[in-house]
């Protein structure tokens, strides 16, 4: 049985490793600027940010490591994260670590930002949409689920809520130079307590021009003409 | 001397006012007879002016609806209404019901007005409630120049083919029913209404008419009922000149409205395909989500909660419901563009005969007064 300064540190651990957006102040500043631009096309850089299954072997580890003296007979190993928590939430934060891993997989993605909105549209998945009308921001809704969005600070965040308390949360941070942007997407369970972060990276790339101005119709599906450039 | 000179004065200018106004004013009625006699062959079995129809025949005008976009963006993104393509229907659905009211052969001219024309023998509006494929709702009001409603209730149409099937059908007969409805409903309110009643509306009509363009003269023909209803107080006489030019120039302003009716028509016909297909692709997505959410409700995930399946299920079903949505919105923006540069033009032209108007408005209005203190020496 967990001793109530261990649940203390379980719970302080789960939190970090969370990273539960604040969304107490998603009312954006009263000035009508977003606090950062986050505009651009984003490529994913490979060669930072998590691996999925190094990261499962660290919470692992690091919660095993918390509390060594809570190991249960029987399970001798300091790595085994059945020492700490039940068969369930084993195979629940595996879940969590997985879809995380699949939300995140995209290649690239397509920030659009104006005074009122702001869009990351991505391919295989829905666009994250995100409005700002009379300084309060607004997510989408749907029967299935409901997005909630904001900047908390200069990092713009997205939390979708789902059925059976799962949320799927995305903390986008530009850097500095603004050629660089951190997301951290976290998939948690409020039912449990669990949840699973990945940290992705990308960079700003400039899409090729392309030599035709293209416009979608309704009857015509996409009609292109020559581009000024291409005349 | 001094009282001379300034007699001079404003006598030299009352010449000139008078020389003007007669020029003006023979060039208004002199436009009048030449349209009019136009307008006849235009109109060529409409009947238009209340001597040349039954009584029964009242002329109709049917103002552009209103689109029933709510002034929320955020709100008519969640009931999905596409705020241009609302525009496009507020103009092509009062075509539709014209339409249909013509080859009632049962009333005078049906005209679609761009604004309310308050003086109408007969005057219909509507507003969209609900238009999404799947359904047509309109509230439409009818009331007459007296002030009398003859209707004001809620049409609902599910869109159907005319054999029941589904498909890429005409918008006509997609609404037909409901407008056949609306059709039948002021020919039933017409009829509790006898032949002295519709004789009366003609009346206060062209009254009405009058007193909008010169309020003093024809101030005191009309009164009101205790319901608040207009009542001919006195008529003025067969002859009297004054009545007679508004009634011409009343007819040069059906002139005009014809004619922009027919431009609008030839509008409408480009755009009508298009919406077609829109409408038909609401209906298919509507039908999509229907089934879909039938579907899901039977077949829930059975994985046990808090595996990836069932996780991934309450993920996918989000994001299926949004990448809906979003094709929706694509879909919308791409009638948008399709249709766009036409209902501009519509706008445009709306908006140019309404500035004509308002500017041929002022100018018979001043014509009038003018004519008026030449004939009594009274001040409009």
């Amino acid at each position: 049985m967990l001793r109530w300064p261990s649940l203390l540190i379980l719970c302080w651990l789960l939190a970090a490793c969370s990273q539960q957006p604040t969304l107490d102040n998603a009312v954006r500043s009263d000035d009508n600027a977003m606090p950062a631009d986050l505009s651009g096309s984003w490529e994913r850089d490979y060669w930072r940010g998590d691996d999925v299954n190094r990261t499962l072997d660290r919470w692992f580890r690091q919660l095993a490591r918390s509390t060594p003296d809570q190991r249960l007979p029987g399970y001798p190993s300091l790595d085994n994260p059945g020492a700490l928590i039940s068969p369930q939430s084993v195979a629940l934060i595996l879940a969590l670590a997985r879809l995380a891993d699949v939300i995140t997989r995209l290649r690239t993605f397509t920030i659009s930002q104006s005074e009122h909105e702001i869009s990351v549209e991505r391919d295989q998945d829905f666009d994250m949409l995100c409005e700002f009308y009379d300084g309060v921001a607004q997510g989408a809704t749907t029967d299935y689920g409901a997005e909630i969005c904001g900047w908390d600070g200069d990092q713009f965040v997205s939390r979708l809520v789902l059925p059976d308390g799962l949320l799927v949360s995305h903390r986008f941070t530009i850097a500095p130079d603004s050629e660089n942007l951190h997301v951290a997407t976290t998939v948690s369970s409020s039912a449990t307590g669990l949840s699973f972060t990945l940290s992705r990276f990308y960079t700003k790339f400039e899409p090729y021009p392309s030599q035709f101005d293209c416009i979608d119709t309704f009857s015509r599906n996409r009609v292109c003409t020559m581009g000024e450039d291409s005349r | 001397m001094h009282h001379g000179r300034g007699f001079a004065i404003t006598r030299f200018t009352n010449i000139c006012r008078t020389l003007s106004v007669i020029l003006l004013a023979s060039v208004v009625m002199c436009f009048s007879l030449q349209q009019a006699a136009g307008q006849l062959q235009l109109e060529a079995g409409v009947a238009s002016t209340a001597n040349e129809r039954r009584v029964s025949e009242l002329n109709i005008s049917i103002t552009a609806f209103e689109p029933g976009v709510p002034s929320d963006p955020l709100l008519y993104r969640g009931l999905q209404v596409f705020p241009r393509i609302r525009a496009v229907e507020a103009l092509l659905l009062p075509f539709r019901l014209r339409e249909i009211l013509v080859e009632t052969n049962e009333w005078g001219a049906v005209r679609v007005l761009p604004g309310p024309d308050v003086a109408a023998e007969l005057l219909v509006s509507g507003a969209i409630v609900r238009s999404d494929g799947e359904a047509l709702e309109l509230q439409v009001r009818a009331i007459d120049a007296s002030g009398r409603v003859w209707l004001d209730q809620a049409y609902v149409s599910a869109v159907t083919s005319s054999n029941g099937q589904s498909g890429v059908e005409s918008g006509r007969s997609g609404y037909q029913e409901l407008f056949d409805s609306i059709a039948e409903d002021l020919h039933m309110a017409r009829a509790l209404h006898d032949d002295k009643a519709l004789a009366d509306i003609v009346q206060v009509s062209s009254l009405r008419y009058a007193y909008e363009l010169a309020p003093s003269v024809f101030g005191g023909y009309l009164g009101s009922a205790p319901d608040g209803t207009f009542i001919i107080q006195r008529l003025p006489a067969d002859d009297d000149p004054m009545f007679e030019r508004i009634e011409r120039i009343r007819q040069v302003e059906y002139l005009v409205i014809d004619t922009v009716d027919e431009r609008f028509q030839a509008l409408n016909a480009e755009i009508e395909s298009i919406y077609d297909l829109w409408r038909e692709y609401r209906r298919q997505v509507a039908q999509y989500q229907n089934d879909e959410a039938t579907r899901r409700q039977a077949a829930r995930s059975d994985a046990p909660r808090g595996s990836y399946e069932a996780i991934q299920t309450l993920y996918d079903n989000y994001r299926w419901a949004r990448s809906e949505e979003q094709l929706r919105e694509s879909r919308a923006e791409a009638f948008d563009n399709e249709v766009g540069p036409t209902v501009m033009a519509m706008e445009l032209r709306v908006a140019e005969l309404e500035d004509w108007l308002e500017q041929q408005y002022a100018e018979w209005r001043n014509i009038l007064a003018e004519i008026f203190y030449l004939e009594t020496g009274l001040e409009e």
